[in-house]
């Protein structure tokens, strides 16, 4: 549970969109555009309905003529390109007009608990007037300026879970398709794909009338929905530890079993070659400005390679146990990069073994919530060394341990990283440095006099300053990957490993990183649309 | 709350409605910040959060009670903070924080599982101790009686029985004691999560605590704090 393998972490087959997509695949879910209401500039309203076996859930699209100067991506923005609701079921003209006056607004706007997401997209404006122009005339567009880009608009939040007086989760988690992580939001930005390649081609026709031409399907779904996120999600792995457990568990629990398999047949080797053949494609089209991230590319690429050379040899995976063997050898063989992919490829060989753990990935927050009291104290001390050994590492009197601090900024409230010897703030410091917090508790347990009462409860109502971090020590003793072990406030860190980690699990790809706490990806490239879930390949 | 085009405060800040629909996730969200701004720890805050969120979700004012209480003992949590006398609960005021004193009694769930009963002699916005007495009895597996101010509540993993509305929204200070249940408990009141309707002056009065949380915005952190540039033309 390093930032640095979590800042390696490729989508697999648990990430959340292929979930998804495989569900509304084998429940044949049906899909239509129930509303277009928009001008030949680009403006108006749109309605996309999907219906599972048992409910509709309707995507509310508003398109805006957004100047290019009040473009943005960060948090503190005010108008976008365009807006979006999720509506749990079919809008009624009331509800559209509700939803007009106020999805626009986003965060001061309110939604009800009628709607499951709020979101926002901008566009690519490098791509998006090109690919326009090109269909207007009669062409299609390149698909090498696709490659390079991978989508016309990138959404820059979607919120769900309760904010902004959308549903709460505890009213939709018995819901069989929204109990996974992130459904909700995974359904919504697969539609918001479909409603942007719509309106490239309804832009193109309103320019280029009779001359103008639909995109064809196999360049259209080259198209994924791009996302720009920041520091607003930073937070998130440290803030739902259990959750965060069950992810890794689950994929660790896929692993586990892959590299348990005795033989591979040679369906299930030939399956790993297609897989492998797909992530050397992904590697040739991943770019990114970053130098960091540059590198990390450079190395997946030639480490995929050497897997590739490894595994021609016919015999390689003809031994016993041939995908342990396979794992043994990249972790001696490839970087970080290439070791998350071959994760990714050993999960895809065995679909059997590994899709049913998509169903153990959501949490009971509340069960983990309420400390135990009554745990000596002396088996905190040894929690403390057992699940916390890594905190050792870092010295209270050492700056670069310590020189950054979590907080909320008064302007929208958008999560920062300050430096804090370098700015004011840190006395409102987020409780995210949890490595610091775990070693001032170590000094205080050493420093606590033995005739004091024994147990965590008489320690808290002396040092309630403890509280949150004891209550973390607990949930790790009984969740093994509840914590992520480095420190979160070090000079070095890089917040964009705890944005890739969580952004894997949601299935994106091609990270992108612009700072060290901005990145942007790509969703749903290569998968496709609703129209196409029942039609014949 | 300040110009909402530079800073979105938790609810619209035109003031057209009385009132606002407001999710669980926004209470426990504004609450835990909001006790953080009056003065408690942040593992205090979380629970001050989950505690008015419980209590929204079975249908009492836990916003508006959290911020009765915020006000009083704003500044001066000290002065309310239990301590532990034998078997006696105590403060320097002799009125006790339900936050502080709620969290103490779940830690001792054990305790008031193998019998004891313990007396609470002036609690602040007792009702406030109901999600930890639930907290316990989820812990223990058996429900719990309370009787706040002379009201006898039950309270299980399924919900609550008995008078609590006598007890929730205006009970401004009262006398508790807790202990196992005993005999059958009443009907029981369950969870009934949808939105919460909370008043404006109650939202924004939680509000005004929260933002004592937040940093003020500076050009350097504006540039450097977040993420991406100012602008996104690509």
């Amino acid at each position: 549970m390093k930032l640095a393998r979590l800042g390696c972490f490729h989508r697999t087959r648990l990430s959340f969109m292929p979930v998804l997509l495989r569900r509304v695949e084998r429940e044949a879910w049906r899909f239509g555009r129930t509303t277009w209401e928009i001008d030949a500039a680009g403006v108006g309203r749109a309605v996309y309905t999907a219906t599972g076996p048992e409910r509709s859930y309707s995507l509310v699209c508003f398109a805006h003529d957004l100047p290019d100067h009040l473009r943005s991506d960060r948090v503190i923005a005010t108008a976008w390109d365009a807006t979006f609701a999720l509506f749990d079921g079919i809008p009624d003209r009331d509800d559209l007009a509700r939803l007009a006056a106020n999805v626009p607004k986003q965060e001061a706007g309110r939604v009800t608990d009628r709607e499951l997401t709020l979101s926002r997209a901008n566009r690519s404006v490098r791509l998006f007037e090109e690919v326009v122009s090109a269909l207007a005339d009669g062409r299609q567009p390149d698909a090498g300026r696709i490659d390079e880009v991978g989508y016309l608009m990138r959404t820059t939040a979607v919120y769900g879970s309760g904010k902004f007086g959308a549903a709460d989760r505890v009213m939709i988690r018995e819901r069989p398709e929204l109990r996974g992580p992130f459904q909700a939001e995974m359904l919504t930005v697969w539609l918001i794909r479909a409603f942007v390649l719509d309106l490239v081609e309804h832009l193109a026709a309103a320019r280029g009338g009779e001359s103008a031409v639909t995109m064809e399907p196999d360049l259209r779904r080259r198209f994924g929905i791009g996302n720009s996120t920041g520091l607003g999600m930073a937070p998130f792995l440290m803030n739902h530890p259990v959750l965060l457990n069950n992810w890794m568990l689950a994929r660790e629990t896929a692993l586990q079993r892959v590299r348990s398999v005795e033989t591979a047949t040679p369906g299930e080797v030939h399956a790993f070659h297609t897989a492998l053949a797909a992530a050397q494609r992904n590697a040739e089209t991943w770019h990114s400005d970053h130098p960091l991230q540059q590198q990390k590319i450079a190395d997946l690429r030639t480490d995929l390679a050497a897997l590739d050379g490894r595994t021609a040899d016919a015999g390689f995976l003809d031994a016993a146990g041939p995908w342990d063997k396979l794992w043994r050898w990249a972790e001696t063989a490839l970087g970080l990069e290439g070791q998350e992919a071959v994760v990714s490829l050993l999960l895809d060989t065995r679909p059997d073994l590994v899709d049913g753990l998509s169903d153990c990935m959501d949490a009971d927050e509340d069960a983990a919530f309420a400390i135990d009291g009554a745990m000596e104290l002396d088996e905190l001390r040894s929690l403390l060394a057992t699940e916390y050994g890594w905190a050792n590492a870092i010295d209270p009197d050492d700056r670069e341990h310590c020189a950054r601090f979590w907080y909320v900024s008064e302007e929208k409230l958008e999560p920062r990283l300050g430096e804090r010897f370098g700015e004011p703030g840190a006395a409102l410091e987020l409780p995210l440095a949890t490595g610091r917090d775990i070693k001032a508790l170590a000094t205080a347990l050493d420093d606590r006099s033995p005739q004091l009462g024994g147990t965590v409860a008489d320690f808290l109502l002396a040092e309630p300053r403890f509280r949150h971090v004891i209550r973390r020590v607990q949930v790790s003793a009984q969740h093994p990957y509840a914590e992520i072990r480095d420190n979160l406030v070090a000079a070095d860190m890089l917040p964009i490993d705890l944005l890739r980690c969580k952004l894997s699990f949601f299935g994106a790809s091609h990270f992108d990183p612009r700072s060290d706490r901005w990145v942007r990806i790509c969703m749903y490239q290569d998968a496709p649309f609703p129209h196409e879930i029942l039609a014949p390949r | 709350m300040t110009d909402p085009t530079r800073q979105i405060p938790s609810a619209p800040a035109d003031g057209s409605t009385d009132h606002l629909a407001v999710s669980l996730s926004e209470i426990d969200a504004l609450s835990r910040k909001a006790a953080r701004g009056a003065g408690y720890e942040w593992g205090l805050a979380e629970e001050a959060g989950r505690a008015a969120r419980w209590l929204a979700a079975h249908n009492c004012d836990g916003p508006a009670m959290l911020l009765a209480l915020l006000r009083e003992i704003d500044g001066g949590l000290p002065r309310y903070y239990p301590a532990r006398e034998g078997a006696a609960w105590t403060s320097p005021s002799g009125a006790l924080c339900p936050v502080c004193t709620g969290a103490a009694l779940s830690d001792r769930a054990a305790e008031i599982g193998s019998g004891a009963t313990i007396r609470l002699p002036s609690v602040i916005r007792p009702a406030i101790l109901l999600p930890f007495a639930a907290m316990a009895s989820r812990r223990l597996g058996r429900p719990l009686q309370l009787e706040i101010g002379g009201t006898d509540i039950g309270v299980g993993v399924d919900g609550m029985s008995g008078g609590i509305d006598a007890v929730s929204g205006t009970l401004a200070q009262a006398p508790v004691t807790l202990r196992i249940a005993t005999g059958v408990a009443g009907a029981m009141v369950s969870a009934a999560p949808s939105a919460f309707v909370v008043s404006m002056d109650c939202w924004r009065g939680l509000d005004r605590f929260a933002q004592r949380t937040y940093v003020p915005a500076s050009e350097q952190s504006r540039a450097s704090g977040a993420g991406s540039g100012l602008t996104d033309n690509e």
